[in-house]
């Protein structure tokens, strides 16, 4: 067993308090992950992820940088991985998921913030994350207008470099995107010594497109009536999509999918017959926050999509292959990415598009559109994606929520209704 | 055999690990395989701990 003490005093962390957090997750593991029955074998690599989380791929990152690599640490499913792997840098996701950290983003932030701008800060400025201590340049971008002052205050301690995401999608919009592509291709060519080429940006371009299309395999899976994997199972692996890397995650994804094709055939679920099928919406789950899901599946219900950040907005849509030229490629790459459909955006109706088209692939029995608290264009969005699901006859619960457990027995008291009413 | 990759409980270890998850009527199997592949391996302990997904302790 490796002992990463050492490791994370030389990344100037706060040992005592992060064994805090330490103390808490495997208990917390054990209880989501390990008490589900008939998990797939091939879980095997991303259990081991998340055990070793603040361990084994940190080690990775600084064996990286030692060696004169630079690390991006990333926030949001916006920011383009391809033109950094393509500079030679590594993407790494700094989302963060716990209470643990919420405190310590309060002593910056006002209480009214939502839970993850707060962990974001908390993690930094605590000292209690080493991905937060590896990336040499965050970048940021202005999805919502939480995030973009916490980066004024992130950015008096580490650098930062905010991408300016457009509010609308207008031709003009799309064309201003790519221009803030290409001036993170100058930050990373710059920080990393390395030139973007045509050669380089195409092949990590097909690198990512081929995660995003391994996922998007995993997730079709969950489409079948007998259902071969955990929603709880799928989260945590869209999770450790932003950290990994992209090459081995997607080889352990592609493997993971071999197995639950077996199971496919054989008729294998990883629920009884008759157990509702519910589309999780809303904003985005950072790695460790497994509550919802946690909630769900235990209510007798299973999550079979999520159209969040840390579900089809990460993956769906390839980038397009035929650019011959860098700047034909970062169009390309701003085409794609400007397909997400976040709630920052003005008007936003390719979501709802999105949420009821998905409701019908995936066959569900309901809509679960969660929010964290103080999320303000997730939760005014929710009321308008409420009607629209009420239209199309797609019963919808909508629910806010933060970090903490203590609304944790309402809220299941909540699920446990609405599953039972759904589908009938 | 049943066999799970787990996280270290900490009453075992005071930094991060993996761990394999085993059933007890199993241990003497698993400590002879382990001996005849030449695993490396800090020790094989027993906890009472239950898994208990409604708990809803997240951390």
């Amino acid at each position: 067993m490796a002992d990463y003490h050492q490791m994370w005093k030389d990344l100037g962390m706060d040992v005592d308090n992060h064994d805090v957090l330490c103390n808490v997750l495997p208990g917390a593991i054990g209880d989501v992950f390990l008490s589900q029955e008939n998990r797939p074998e091939k879980m095997d690599y991303f259990d081991f992820v998340l055990a070793e989380v603040h361990g084994v791929r940190p080690a990775e990152l600084v064996d990286f940088r030692e060696k004169g690599g630079k690390v991006f640490g990333t926030f949001c499913a916006y920011v383009p991985d391809e033109v950094i792997f393509a500079a030679g840098g590594i993407a790494t996701g700094l989302c963060a998921g716990s209470q643990f950290w919420v405190p310590g983003g309060e002593k910056y932030l006002p209480a009214n913030t939502c839970p993850l701008i707060k962990a974001m800060l908390g993690a930094r400025f605590d000292r209690t994350c080493p991905f937060y201590r590896l990336a040499d340049v965050y970048i940021g971008e202005t999805t919502c207008d939480g995030k973009k002052k916490a980066y004024e205050i992130l950015g008096t301690d580490v650098p930062m470099h905010v991408m300016d995401l457009p509010q609308m999608k207008r031709d003009k919009d799309v064309k201003k995107w790519a221009e803030e592509i290409r001036e993170l291709k100058a930050l990373v060519e710059k920080e990393t010594g390395n030139e973007v080429t045509p050669e380089n940006l195409a092949e990590n371009i097909k690198k990512i497109n081929a995660k995003r299309s391994a996922l998007k395999r995993l997730y079709d899976l969950r489409k079948e009536k007998n259902i071969p994997i955990s929603g709880t199972d799928t989260l945590l692996i869209s999770q450790i999509a932003y950290y990994d890397d992209p090459e081995r995650f997607t080889q352990m994804v592609n493997t993971l999918c071999d197995e639950l094709d077996q199971r496919v055939k054989d008729g294998v679920s990883v629920f009884p017959a008759g157990t509702k099928r519910i589309l999780v919406t809303g904003t985005p789950m950072a790695i460790p926050n497994w509550k919802m899901h946690n909630l769900i599946e235990t209510s007798g219900a299973a999550v079979v999509c999520e159209e969040t950040c840390t579900g089809t907005r990460y993956f769906e849509n390839n980038v397009d292959e035929s650019g011959k030229t860098v700047d034909e490629m970062i169009d390309k790459i701003a085409e794609r990415y400007m397909g997400i459909n976040c709630a920052c955006f003005t008007p936003n109706t390719g979501r709802f598009d999105d949420v009821v088209r998905l409701a019908k692939e995936y066959d569900v029995d309901g809509v679960i559109d969660v929010t964290l608290k103080f999320c303000q264009t997730y939760d005014i969005e929710g009321a308008t994606l409420e009607k629209r699901l009420q239209e199309e006859n797609i019963p919808v619960l909508r629910i806010e929520t933060d970090y903490t457990d203590a609304d944790a027995q309402q809220l299941k008291t909540r699920i446990e209704a609405f599953c039972e009413v759904i589908g009938e | 055999m049943y066999a799970q990759i787990s996280p270290t409980p900490r009453e075992l270890s005071v930094c991060c690990g993996i761990s394999l998850l085993i059933h007890q009527e199993d241990i003497d199997t698993i400590r002879k395989l382990a001996e005849e592949q030449e695993l490396e391996y800090i020790g094989i302990e027993g906890l009472d701990n239950e898994f208990n997904n409604r708990r809803h302790r997240y951390g």
